[in-house]
């Protein structure tokens, strides 16, 4: 080979599978494929390639915008929705995390816990919305509730998950050190899994999202899926493109403080 | 050596006292793991003695048991048959009288190069101070003093290990038990380890039990050698290390540590 550099270049260009990647470029793409979805929509719909009573263009969507925060108080809508995602998000991790992690650790929590949240896992938490409305009602508790069935039973699993992540050999030599056993959860497991279980509830938060525009469907007088279900009825599209938008943005905002989050805290990574 | 004196004293004085106390004592260990399929006798009559102060390491192939064997010492598994008794007392499980250094790196990631070596002070619940103490001396002891405030991400496999015995040694074991500790260390790491846990034991006489499948680095080290035949793991013979005390690299260029070195490889060939 003349030029020793370009084989190693063959395996960590950019281009190849696992390579890596510039920051800037980074960027730059990530910008890119958000300019591109949007010069599409803004073709089609202006170009009028699509009936715009079912797809409305850009500007169209931001005078819905305009209009939704100023006339139809949009605000209190994305308050309330996110009040609700925090609550079932908040409600589920404070159940499903200390429990994962008995769940991960000992092996007769798992046999009485693992294989049932397993099974409840599979029944769609939307399915429940008609049972909930008639045990709880319709107030801001069945919202909750939905988000609660959905969100919990994963995120306990995934937490499990993450504590079997641990290495043993970690254990073990707490041991030889003189941790005793009932402790070894709380001064091995629970710290070294700590990163992981910061992922998986950034990943369950973003499920919650889902559940909350749902549940605000049916049975709801307030809220962004309220608001979109509305819009339908009244086929203002643009307010629907609002709602995805907004609730978009709001997640990328909640994903952006997980990662920061794990950079203050984990720095030892 | 502090001058807070262990349970046991000084361990210079104790040596003066008598003449060598018995620290591992096992006697036809024997360990059968239970598959599906058939038992599997991984260990069968294994007896062998290490006394205070001695180096002992134990070689053998690949899964002869040697490393069953240690486990079996530090309280991480249970024989099922034979006894094993360390200071008088039978293994009822893992404690901090054993320190043990895994081939794996068993940092504790989310802890500083310091926090680690405190880790089993604090579970002794040792004043402060003396903790600060302690730390100062064992790092200084690895030679780690300036990554005290480093995590272990940031250190080569070689520091690592280093941290690993600094940790184990911090809380003052009867006995330092260690699997192949420099198994995934390149060579010349490798060989600066060996002088350094050698310089180690001269000058503070831990109790080490020591296993490997490196024969030229169980002799380098070692006071007295177990050499063990695979399926099942017996220990097949004992060899005291009469070599000088003061160990340099260049000791393995010389007839006697050649020929022990030999002696060993054919006992292992014919296995």
């Amino acid at each position: 080979m003349k030029h020793p550099n370009k084989r190693v270049d063959a395996t960590t260009s950019a281009l190849a599978p696992q390579g890596k990647l510039s920051r800037n470029v980074y960027v730059v793409l990530a910008v890119v494929s958000f300019a591109a979805v949007f010069a599409v929509w803004a073709l089609i719909t202006n170009l009028g390639l699509v009936n715009a009573d079912f797809m409305p263009t850009p500007q169209a969507t931001v005078q819905s915008a305009i209009e939704l925060f100023t006339e139809q108080h949009f605000l209190e809508d994305i308050r309330v929705s996110t009040y609700r995602v925090l609550m079932g998000f908040l409600i589920s991790a404070v159940i499903a995390v200390p429990v994962g992690l008995l769940v991960g650790a000992y092996a007769p929590v798992n046999a009485l816990i693992e294989p049932l949240m397993s099974f409840i896992r599979y029944l769609p938490a939307t399915a429940f919305i008609p049972l909930f409305i008639l045990w709880i009602g319709i107030d801001e508790s069945e919202k909750i509730a939905v988000i609660i069935m959905g969100s919990l039973p994963q995120l306990l699993l995934m937490v499990a998950v993450d504590t079997q992540k641990v290495p043993h050999d970690l254990v073990e030599v707490s041991y030889t050190l003189g941790t005793k056993r009932s402790l070894v959860l709380w001064k091995v497991i629970l710290p070294a899994s700590l990163p992981y279980i910061l992922d998986s509830l950034r990943m369950i938060l973003g499920w919650a999202w889902t559940y909350v525009v749902v549940a605000e469907m049916v049975g709801a007088s307030s809220g962004i899926g309220y608001m979109m279900i509305q819009s339908e009825r009244m086929m203002v599209v643009g307010n629907i493109f609002v709602g995805l938008l907004a609730i978009g943005l709001l997640g990328l905002v909640f994903d952006c403080l997980f990662k920061l989050l794990d950079k203050l805290l984990f720095r030892w990574k | 050596m502090k001058k807070k004196a262990s349970p046991q004293g000084d361990r210079s004085e104790v040596l003066e006292a008598k003449v060598a106390t018995s620290i591992i004592t096992a006697s036809h260990v024997e360990k059968v793991f239970h598959t599906k399929k058939a038992d599997v006798t991984a260990l069968k009559d294994c007896s062998l003695e290490v006394l205070e102060n001695e180096f002992v390491c134990i070689v053998g192939t690949s899964g002869c048991g040697k490393s069953t064997l240690l486990r079996m010492l530090a309280g991480l598994d249970t024989p099922t048959g034979g006894e094993i008794i360390i200071k008088d007392r039978p293994v009822l499980g893992p404690g901090p009288d054993r320190g043990m250094v895994f081939q794996s790196y068993t940092l504790f990631p989310w802890m500083t190069v310091e926090q680690n070596i405190r880790y089993g002070l604090k579970e002794k619940k040792l004043p402060k101070e003396e903790q600060d103490a302690i730390v100062d001396q064992y790092l200084d002891t690895v030679r780690l003093k300036r990554f005290r405030k480093a995590y272990p991400k940031e250190l080569s496999g070689g520091m690592k290990q280093r941290v690993a015995i600094a940790r184990a040694l911090a809380s003052k074991p009867e006995l330092l038990l260690m699997d192949e500790p420099f198994g995934a260390l390149d060579p010349i790491t490798k060989g600066q380890m060996q002088l350094f846990i050698r310089e180690i034991w001269q000058k503070e006489k831990p109790t080490i039990a020591f296993v490997t499948h490196d024969i030229e680095e169980a002799v380098f080290l070692a006071t007295k050698i177990y050499v063990m035949s695979a399926r099942p793991g017996r220990v097949r013979m004992e060899i005291p290390v009469y070599l000088p005390y003061h160990r340099t690299p260049d000791l393995k260029e010389t007839k006697e540590f050649v020929d022990l070195r030999m002696q060993i490889q054919e006992l292992l060939l014919t296995n």
